[in-house]
């Protein structure tokens, strides 16, 4: 089977019996592929986040995040790139630890907002246009808050984007219920059987774990903002993954699949080149 | 008649994601003042706006006694604000507001019935079901009666009853 290598790494991590809950939190380490994403579970981690630059002026985090995350090596050399990428300094990423339903951090000027600001601020310093840059905004800021409305997650779902001079990416990790639970709230769903039909089904137009009208347009946005752009997408819930690369994704061109392990979470990572 | 300036209130060009809109709502709500024939959702400066917010922010106010006309929104920003509506079953007036003055206030996407009972207030500025009977006699008095309530409802009309008579007029513009 041709995983992808955050799959393979999961599921090497599990036959080992390297036990993701054996770490001092939830947050699932080893399905956050992106460096930005390393770098949010460092924070969550450690409780601190420094991520201007992950050059010089945070080598001594990284080694205490390396030490700690022992039996992780496999993610070590990517990490290790970025650490002597030359290109740290004009990095940006951001991590967050989302607020909870009905925190103040959701108001305007609040912490969640002030993050997608960063983003935004990140992408317009590259050669993406202004209306791709609200568009990828807008995203980042759709996939946000479904983690926090819909994954009934016992720790806060991590948010995070990096921005290259070359690329970006952003990524929304919890771990909650995964889309199959989530789903089968809606009497319309709840004869779902699987995670891999649960996946394929939560990413199309309308599709909510409420009934009501008006719902289910989250992972549309996504879609929408990346017509005519090539993207990379990522999105493992349960047991059940599916990546794919190429220009324009729609829901209808992602079929997930089953993983011989299935663990509990949401997680959504979208990338693309700048240029 | 209210206005909110939506950038100013929502602190962001670019608004996404049913939980921010729902922050905004909780920020309009608290700031409600005395309800107002219409209420203008001035979207001058904002770039996007997702269908997830906009429900989350602005679904509410289709539920009170005000005409929610939504103003200067740039195509983009209109087209996901048309979504919205749709996937909701509401109708939305579209106008431009400059200053303190509403222009140009039009609904979008009506039904050819319903268009042709706006267009007729429109052009009368105030009517009752009798003044539409005189225009059109083809339909029906308490027809015209169940439109105009219709469009109402819809938040697309203003109501006032003096004495037995009901009229209607246009929200603003």
């Amino acid at each position: 089977m041709n995983l992808h290598p955050i799959d393979r790494l999961e599921i090497s991590l599990s036959r080992r019996g390297t036990s993701v809950g054996a770490l001092p939190d939830v947050l699932q380490i080893d399905d956050v592929p992106t460096a930005a994403e390393y770098i949010g579970v460092l924070w969550f981690w450690r409780q601190r986040t420094n991520c201007s630059g992950l050059g010089t002026t945070d080598a001594r985090a990284v080694r205490e995040f390396l030490r700690l995350a022992r039996g992780f090596e496999m993610i070590i050399p990517e990490l290790a790139d970025i650490q002597t990428s030359g290109d740290a300094g004009k990095n940006h990423c951001g991590v967050i630890q989302l607020p909870p339903l009905g925190s103040n951090e959701w108001l305007p000027g609040g912490s969640v907002l002030t993050f997608q600001e960063r983003f935004r601020a990140a992408l317009r310093v590259t050669s993406i246009s202004r209306e791709f840059s609200y568009a990828l905004t807008g995203a980042l800021g759709e996939m946000a808050s479904n983690a926090v409305e819909h994954a009934d997650s016992p720790a806060s779902p991590i948010a995070s984007f990096e921005v290259t001079s070359s690329t970006w990416s952003f990524g929304v990790t919890d771990v909650g219920r995964g889309a199959l639970a989530s789903l089968r709230e809606n009497p319309e769903f709840s004869c779902l059987e699987g995670e891999t039909e649960a996946l394929d089904t939560v990413l199309r137009e309308g599709v909510s774990r409420f009934a009501q009208p008006g719902r289910g347009h989250g992972f549309s946005h996504v879609f929408k903002s990346l017509v005519d752009r090539r993207a990379s997408l990522r999105f493992r819930s349960g047991g059940a993954s599916t990546a794919w690369e190429g220009h324009s994704p729609t829901a209808q061109v992602i079929h997930s699949r089953g993983l011989p392990v299935s663990r509990s979470g949401f997680h959504v990572r979208i990338a693309g080149p700048t240029r | 008649m209210t206005i909110h300036a939506i950038r100013s209130a929502a602190g962001s060009s670019v608004l996404a994601g049913g939980l921010g809109g729902d922050g905004l709502r909780r920020l309009l709500e608290t700031s409600a003042g005395a309800e107002q024939p219409v209420s203008v959702l001035d979207f001058k400066d904002v770039q996007l706006v997702t269908a997830s917010y906009f429900r989350a922010a602005f679904e509410w106010l289709w539920g009170r006694e005000t005409c929610p006309v939504i103003a200067n929104s740039v195509p983009d920003v209109r087209e996901e604000i048309e979504l919205a509506l749709k996937a909701l079953g509401l109708r939305g007036l579209f106008g431009v507001l400059r200053g303190s003055e509403l222009t140009d206030v039009q609904p979008a996407h009506l039904e050819p019935a319903e268009a042709a009972t706006y267009s007729k207030v429109h052009q009368l500025r105030r009517a009752t079901a009798g003044d539409l009977y005189r225009l059109d006699r083809r339909v029906q008095p308490t027809a015209w009666s169940n439109r105009l309530a219709l469009l109402y409802r819809q938040r697309l009309l203003q109501r006032e009853s003096v004495g037995r008579q009901v009229f209607y007029s246009v929200c603003g513009g």
